[in-house]
């Protein structure tokens, strides 16, 4: 059996030469780790990577093709992202082809100086229950074990919050990163400066982040996007998580896992306690 | 020595704004610090305000709202309601707390009500103590 | 730059003592946003607000009563959008328990209220509309009937659509109505003339409404027109071509016991007199052309679909009657003797299959009759669970028909309660059934059986003594409850509008709104929004009219504030469709749209959108961030 890597590149020359699209996400090797690459070409084929490093979604750049057939590489949590943005309308599913890899767990992103030794799993990938995603054209299966998962632990110590909002330099990577972040008007990118402005007062950190968490709440798919491209390190997964499992607990609603079920309007029955 | 006094910013409904009416014309009393803003339906308060009241300042958030019951089928007011549980949910994860920000249902003829269920809220805020996120962000530890 | 004036009204000297104005207007005059601060009094009346000579440039902040009169002072006297209203006396002075604190809870209101009012008074969402002033009103039962003649005698095209040959209805179908024992069409017929001959009333029979578009004063509605056969430009009724037609059918007025002619006209009284041909059985043996000397009847016709532009439409299209074969223990349609109200009617009509002599269906008299009440009302499971509230008074009156008809019949009245409270229901029914000497016996009876020579057994408990017993009798009449009838949700889906959990329409608010829908310019009359006798549709249906009327007296049409889309940000996530309640936001192909004559104005979709693509009033972040700061800052 070949080992994924060359699946999925044989799978992107073979779609690429029978013109089945036009052109493939996928990512390459960069100095850092990897980066994402836009293939068009069959004999390019030869540049896809896959490994831990993969971590960052490429569902992000979906949009950019939207005249386009797009084939693209997705883990289980990319898949879920895709879901949601089709039941948003964002997506044209006839004009995507999925191209699923059986995804084990990324590795934390080794931050400038840091060793490249002893790479670290995620934590939103100790949490994570979905590695394939639940809708594909084409499954590649993983050819070992899946990295080394910690027993998925309790969040431990609650955070300090407010200290990491502080921290907070407000570049925008969150949001340039994130598969759902795609208003014309970001509200918090300073479209909306009687929210929060764009001259930096720190306590707007505060509105700044609880808006965003707001309007992630039972959509993120958490696939750690934000976090990982956070440059201070914000662990924004375990927040926008809380507010999943709040929409779980409610509505019995995890976003992405299944194309049919709506998203709940937030509403409580008759006789349902808030 | 300046006492403290909670802030608080109450968004009422036209329908409960009618009921604080009421409050006032029957001569119920209920702190100054309550200050009112009269929107048509609690459902187009959009949570983010509410966290900006707090980021300005407010000790506490109260949204009054129509009870379902007595709008029958079609209630806005229970978007209220959830969006309320949301945000409850949301602050105590970040670490305030989750009673600083509560829904009331005050009907157009419950002024009443609405004094002595305000005056309790203040009463407990107090003992919450200030909020101070200014502070909390601003200062180093 | 524009003026922020402040009007402070001290209410007579209601609030002198209450707020220290001075205090205020210093406090508020050093805002750099400012540019006068008035104390007046009485700002509720005209003459008052006249004298301020206000300009319409100016943002103005009107602090005073709760009183909704102030608004359209100002509103009346001024086309001035930028108004913001504070309450200082309910809300404030009224509420505080000194005057320092008053002061300052007025200082912080006002103060949020001028950084609101600099950010207020955008473009309103629509202009006024204009009316259409001619109605639809679909159904030509009673309720139908006398709301499309309350309409056009108030000189008003309107457009009356029906789904059977000819206008009438239920009421039409009954012999006597309840509670003076009038013959029905006999009152009917009249009104069904007169709706005939009234030149702003066009009959369109044999149709229904297919799909309507558009809002409140500008409906456009399409009607499908099913083939009559016979052009009823030509007809004129003679019947020459009914003569001639050898199929016969069963008729559906006559509740199919008595057979007509596969060209027929339902009855005498029908409006419009026009035959039409039941294509079901047609055999196109081509007589009836050759009888027909006006050359009406054209067996190729084809359905016609019709365009109609109104201003209003009123659904009065009426209910179904609950299905007796449902609860098995009766044998409805398995023993002959058992029959319904419906089929009653008709038997004890004069113009009926047997001519008005209630017959047994071997042919022998009736001598003893039962009615059973409540089959398929106030039952939960099958039927509707409440009331149907016409057959205690209809069964009663059926009950005395008999006895009208044969003093020496015997009649059993099967109840669970007497529920008969309408004008002269007491004296002109019930006292009057005791002295007749019918039986009234509390049960729901919990079988029929049927004895070897014919008669049916009624097992019974009375609840009343709580003794078992069997009752033999000739013929028992089941009263049926209304059901809302099966094309119902199809067009209530295709006018917007919506229907309670029984399945009847439901109204805008039950108590206050109660001939409204949903839909504004819809209104609903008659038993398709739940049980009722006659009397009661037809009130309904003058009531709507008076609707009808008072929309179209007006000049312009003035909806509410209602959401509006910003399209050039709108990224069509369909977010504030989830949260609509009232079903108001559609996605129409890419774009998502406002249904104005839906939208109630509540705002959940405003606060649903992550970019506020939606708007509504002066409610947005934009403006309710502002007026918090202020009322927040030191």
């Amino acid at each position: 059996m070949s080992s994924p890597e060359t699946e999925l590149r044989r799978l992107a020359r073979s779609l690429l030469e029978k013109k089945a699209v036009d052109l493939v996400i996928g990512y390459e090797k960069s100095e850092a780790g990897v980066r994402p690459c836009f293939i068009s070409e069959p004999n390019e084929a030869e540049r896809l990577v896959w490994n831990p490093d993969c971590r960052l979604s490429l569902v992000r750049y979906l949009r950019g093709f939207k005249e386009k057939r797009v084939g693209i590489i997705v883990k289980g949590c990319d898949g879920r992202a895709i879901v949601e943005l089709i039941k948003e309308n964002q997506l044209d599913r006839r004009s995507t082809f999925i191209i699923a890899v059986e995804c084990n767990g990324v590795y934390k992103p080794v931050k400038y100086g840091s060793s490249k030794l002893g790479r670290q799993i995620a934590e939103y990938c100790e949490k994570c229950e979905v590695r394939i995603s639940p809708i594909r054209d084409h499954l590649i299966k993983s050819d070992v074990k899946a990295l080394e998962r910690p027993s998925p632990k309790n969040d431990g110590e609650p955070l300090d919050w407010l200290s990491l909002f502080r921290k907070c330099l407000r570049c925008m990577a969150c949001v340039r990163s994130c598969p759902f972040c795609y208003c014309t008007e970001c509200s918090i990118e300073g479209f909306k400066p009687a929210l929060v402005h764009k001259l930096v007062d720190p306590v707007e950190l505060f509105t700044f982040h609880l808006t965003r968490a707001l309007h992630m709440a039972g959509r993120c798919v958490e696939c750690g996007a934000c976090e990982s491209s956070c440059p201070v390190e914000i662990p924004l997964t375990r927040l926008y998580h809380e507010l999943n499992e709040w929409f779980r607990e409610k509505y019995g609603y995890v976003p992405g896992v299944n194309l049919e079920q709506a998203p709940p309007p937030l509403v409580f029955k008759e006789g349902e306690k808030p | 020595m300046v006492v403290w006094k909670p802030k608080i910013i109450a968004f009422t409904c036209w329908c409960s704004s009618s009921g604080v009416d009421q409050a006032g014309f029957e001569g119920f009393k209920y702190p100054a610090n309550v200050l009112t803003v009269r929107v048509p339906c609690s459902a187009i308060v959009n949570p983010s305000l509410v966290v900006k009241a707090l980021q300005e300042g407010a000790d506490a958030v109260l949204l009054t709202a129509c009870k379902p019951v007595e709008l029958r089928k079609i209630a806005p007011s229970r978007i209220t309601e959830a969006r309320v549980s949301l945000l409850r949910r949301l602050l105590n994860t970040v670490g305030v707390e989750e009673d600083r920000v509560r829904i009331l249902w005050i009907s157009s003829n419950e002024g009443g009500i609405f004094a002595s269920e305000v005056s309790r809220i203040v009463e407990e805020v107090e003992k919450l103590g200030p909020l101070n996120l200014r502070g909390k962000m601003i200062e180093q530890p | 730059m524009r003026r922020t004036t402040v009007l402070l009204c001290t209410c007579g000297s209601t609030l002198l003592d209450k707020i220290d104005f001075d205090k205020v207007r210093n406090e508020l005059s050093k805002k750099p946003l400012v540019s006068r601060v008035e104390v007046v009094d009485g700002l509720c009346k005209s003459s008052v607000v006249k004298n301020l000579s206000l300009k319409p440039s100016e943002r103005i902040i009107v602090a005073a009563c709760s009183s909704r009169f102030l608004e359209a002072v100002f509103k009346s006297l001024l086309s001035i959008s930028n108004v913001e209203f504070v309450n200082i006396r309910e809300q404030c002075a009224w509420a505080c328990e000194n005057k320092e604190d008053a002061s300052l809870k007025t200082i912080r209101l006002l103060s949020g209220s001028i950084n609101k009012v600099v950010r207020i008074g955008l473009p309103k969402s629509h202009e006024d509309l204009k009316i259409v002033r001619e109605a639809l009103v679909i159904g030509g039962g009673i309720a139908g009937v006398r709301c499309a003649l309350d309409i056009a005698d108030a000189g008003y095209r309107v457009y009356l659509v029906e789904k059977e040959p000819s206008l009438g209805g239920v009421m039409a179908q009954l012999d006597k109505t309840f509670p003076t024992l009038d013959c029905s069409i006999c009152i009917e017929g009249p009104l069904l003339s007169e709706t005939g001959r009234n030149k702003n009333i066009v009959i369109i029979p044999n149709s229904e409404v297919v799909s309507v578009r558009g809002m409140v004063g500008d409906f456009r509605v399409l009607v499908r027109v099913n083939p009559a056969y016979v052009d009823p430009e030509k007809c004129n009724g003679c019947g020459e071509c009914a003569n001639v037609c050898p199929v016969y059918q069963p008729n559906k007025y006559d509740v199919n016991l008595k057979p007509v002619k596969a060209i027929y006209c339902p009855f005498a009284q029908a409006v419009p007199l026009k035959y039409v041909i039941n294509k079901d059985y047609c055999i196109e043996c081509g007589l009836c052309m050759n009888a027909c000397t006006r050359a009406a009847i054209n067996l190729e016709d084809k359905p016609k679909m019709l365009e109609l532009n109104v201003g209003a439409i009123v659904v009065a299209v009426g209910s179904d009657l609950f299905d007796p074969r449902l609860k098995p223990e009766y044998h409805y349609g398995e023993y002959d003797n058992v029959i319904t109200n419906m089929e009653f009617e008709r038997i004890i009509c004069a113009s009926g299959p047997t001519g008005g002599v209630l017959l047994r269906r071997d042919g022998k008299p009736a001598k003893r009759v039962a009615f059973i009440q409540c089959v398929g009302s106030r039952e939960s499971g099958q039927g509707i669970e409440e009331c149907s509230y016409y057959c205690c008074a209809a069964s009663m009156k059926e009950a005395r028909l008999i006895l009208e008809h044969d003093r020496e019949a015997k009649v059993f009245i099967f109840y669970n309660e007497l529920r008969a409270f309408g004008k002269g229901w007491e004296d002109l029914l019930y006292r009057r059934c005791l002295e007749d000497g019918i039986v009234f016996i509390r049960s729901r009876p919990s079988e029929i059986k049927r004895s070897l020579n014919g008669n049916l057994i009624i097992v019974y408990e009375d609840t009343l003594t709580g003794k078992r017993g069997e009752l033999e009798v000739d013929i028992v009449v089941l009263a049926l409850g209304f059901k809302p009838s099966e094309k119902l949700a199809k067009l209530a889906a295709a006018l917007g509008i919506s229907v309670d959990d029984k399945g009847f329409i439901e109204e805008a608010h039950a108590k206050v709104k109660p001939l409204e829908t949903r839909v504004r310019g819809i209104y609903v009359a008659g038993t398709c929004h739940g049980p009722r006798d006659i009397v009661e549709s037809a009130v309904e249906g003058s009531a709507a009219a008076a609707l009808v009327i008072s929309l179209f007296r007006g000049e312009s049409i003035k909806l509410p504030e209602t959401a509006k889309i910003l399209e050039n940000k709108c990224t069509g996530c369909g977010r504030c469709i989830l949260m609509c309640q009232y079903g108001a936001i559609i996605r129409d192909g890419e774009k998502i749209r406002v249904l104005e004559s839906i939208c109630n104005g509540c705002g959940a979709c405003v606060s649903s959108c992550p970019q506020e693509a939606v708007v509504l009033g002066d409610w947005g972040i934009e403006q309710l961030a502002p007026q918090i700061s202020g009322m927040l800052g030191d």
